[in-house]
């Protein structure tokens, strides 16, 4: 996800330094985590460079009706600054000023706002209002800032929003800008199996520059919203599943998707498995090599169970190819073997729960490896399983 | 060991920036020259329009209650 990260981060610290983002191209080089906790930074120094003036703006303002604030707000202060003082006014009163602005607006100033600081204005505003604001930022394709706000709204409210919006594209873009997994899989959470559909053959059909960024999206929601979307893309025809996986290869997504196709449910696996494709000279050796370099074996070997013989006899030769000690790199055992790793109190251990994922897939291949190698692995097995 | 850079930049983030703005440090002198000056000007104008929408907004406060809300203000 890092181009759309470093993209978001660029527009949201362009906005608060107002500047187009164009101008910050020149950042190219720093990370988005960099990036953000610049923003962040930046934004509480401004606000702390005004906040004794608008503080007393804030005590000031106490003193005029709503109706009038309202119309100045708008006319006069504009939305930089609403932004600023509607995190130091108490909520209550600050959506009194909204209601009475205009939706427009009322899009302009959350473009500006720091979600941090207007926590409580932004969870009291009433959600057919903040429906009518996220269709004008839908409109205006502003998903940046749609995306800002699902971490700070009640789930009724982004239901109501996502089925107000009715851009299937919009939504998945706000997707692609969601600061946290907890965020995405939220907002997955929240959208009918039914719209998930439709988007997925909305990024089938777009080819590969949204499967680039939907791939992004699928692997890092959680494992069962995985399984669920991974179920949905097996739905679409083989032209846009190949598109999938050449651009999976292209963009060496491999150590992030396997686990993907691995968390699908066998069917959807088995169709993936089954695919012409996968015999492309030299994509079997590309996949096996991903896996060693990232330790992805726990999502390439539950998947090779679903492959044909000669799949498997490919996946065996290259991983035989990887050389002695390949299989202390699969199975993560010697740790296990040396008192490493041992159960915690809450539950097995990443260390422990590796082997039953990849020892049936590894069974599956065992045929196929040369009778040195397959001496290799049985020695490592036996060491392990008397324990 | 070098030491931090003293500019504009290094003044918006404060004496103890926090260790995720660390790479900024190792930014090429280039780069960190042209984002310290972008930081500095977006600061100070945003200095002056706060300023400027305050006086601004007075006009539009009746005009029975802009002396009161003028002390308060400045």
């Amino acid at each position: 996800m890092s181009t759309l990260d470093h993209l978001a981060e660029r527009i949201k610290l362009a906005r608060l330094l107002g500047f187009s983002e164009e101008r910050l191209a020149f950042l190219s080089e720093v990370d988005p985590e960099t990036l953000r906790a610049l923003r962040e930074r930046l934004t509480d120094t401004f606000i702390e460079d005004s906040r004794p003036l608008l503080s007393r703006a804030v005590k000031a303002s106490r003193l005029l009706p709503v109706g009038l604030l309202a119309k100045v707000g708008e006319r006069v202060i504009g939305p930089v600054l609403c932004a600023r003082m509607s995190g130091l006014m108490e909520p209550d009163r600050a959506v009194e000023i909204a209601q009475r602005m205009s939706d427009a607006f009322l899009a302009d100033v959350s473009a500006l706002l720091d979600p941090r600081r207007a926590e409580a204005v932004i969870a009291a505003m009433p959600p057919a209002r903040v429906v009518a604001v996220a269709l004008i930022l839908a409109a205006r394709q502003d998903h940046v800032t749609l995306a800002r706000f699902v971490g700070f709204l009640p789930d009724s409210t982004i239901r109501a929003v996502v089925e107000a919006v009715p851009d299937d594209e919009a939504l998945l873009r706000t997707a692609f800008f969601l600061e946290s997994k907890s965020s995405l899989d939220r907002l997955v959470g929240l959208v009918h199996e039914a719209r998930l559909r439709r988007i997925i053959a909305l990024v089938a059909a777009a080819g590969a520059e949204l499967w680039a960024e939907a791939l992004a999206l699928m692997t890092h929601v959680g494992e069962r919203w995985q399984r669920l979307i991974g179920d949905l893309t097996a739905e679409q025809d083989e032209p846009a599943l190949v598109e999938m996986l050449h651009t999976t290869h292209r963009l060496d997504l491999w150590p992030s998707v396997l686990p993907l196709i691995a968390a699908m449910s066998e069917h959807a696996q088995r169709r993936f498995m089954a695919l012409p494709h996968l015999r492309t000279p030299g994509l079997i050796r590309a996949i096996v090599h991903a896996a060693d370099r990232a330790a992805a074996w726990p999502g390439l070997l539950p998947i090779v169970l679903h492959m044909e013989e000669d799949l498997r006899r490919h996946v065996a030769a290259e991983i035989e190819a990887l050389g002695p000690g390949i299989f202390d790199r699969i199975l993560p055992l010697r740790p296990l073997l040396e008192g490493r790793g041992q159960p915690s109190s809450t539950g097995p251990s990443a260390l422990e729960t590796a082997p039953t994922r990849v020892l049936p897939g590894l069974a599956a291949i065992a045929l196929h490896l040369s009778d040195a190698t397959r001496a290799e692995l049985e020695a490592l097995l036996r060491a392990y399983l008397p324990r | 060991m070098s030491q931090p850079p003293s500019d504009a930049l290094a003044a918006a983030l404060g004496p103890r920036p926090e260790p995720a703005l660390a790479p900024l440090d190792r930014l090429s002198p280039e780069v960190r020259a042209e984002l310290s000056r972008l930081v500095a000007d977006a600061r100070e104008r945003q200095r002056r329009e706060v300023k400027q929408a305050i006086d601004a907004s007075l006009d539009h406060v009746p005009a029975l209650l802009r002396g009161t809300i003028r002390k308060l203000l400045f």
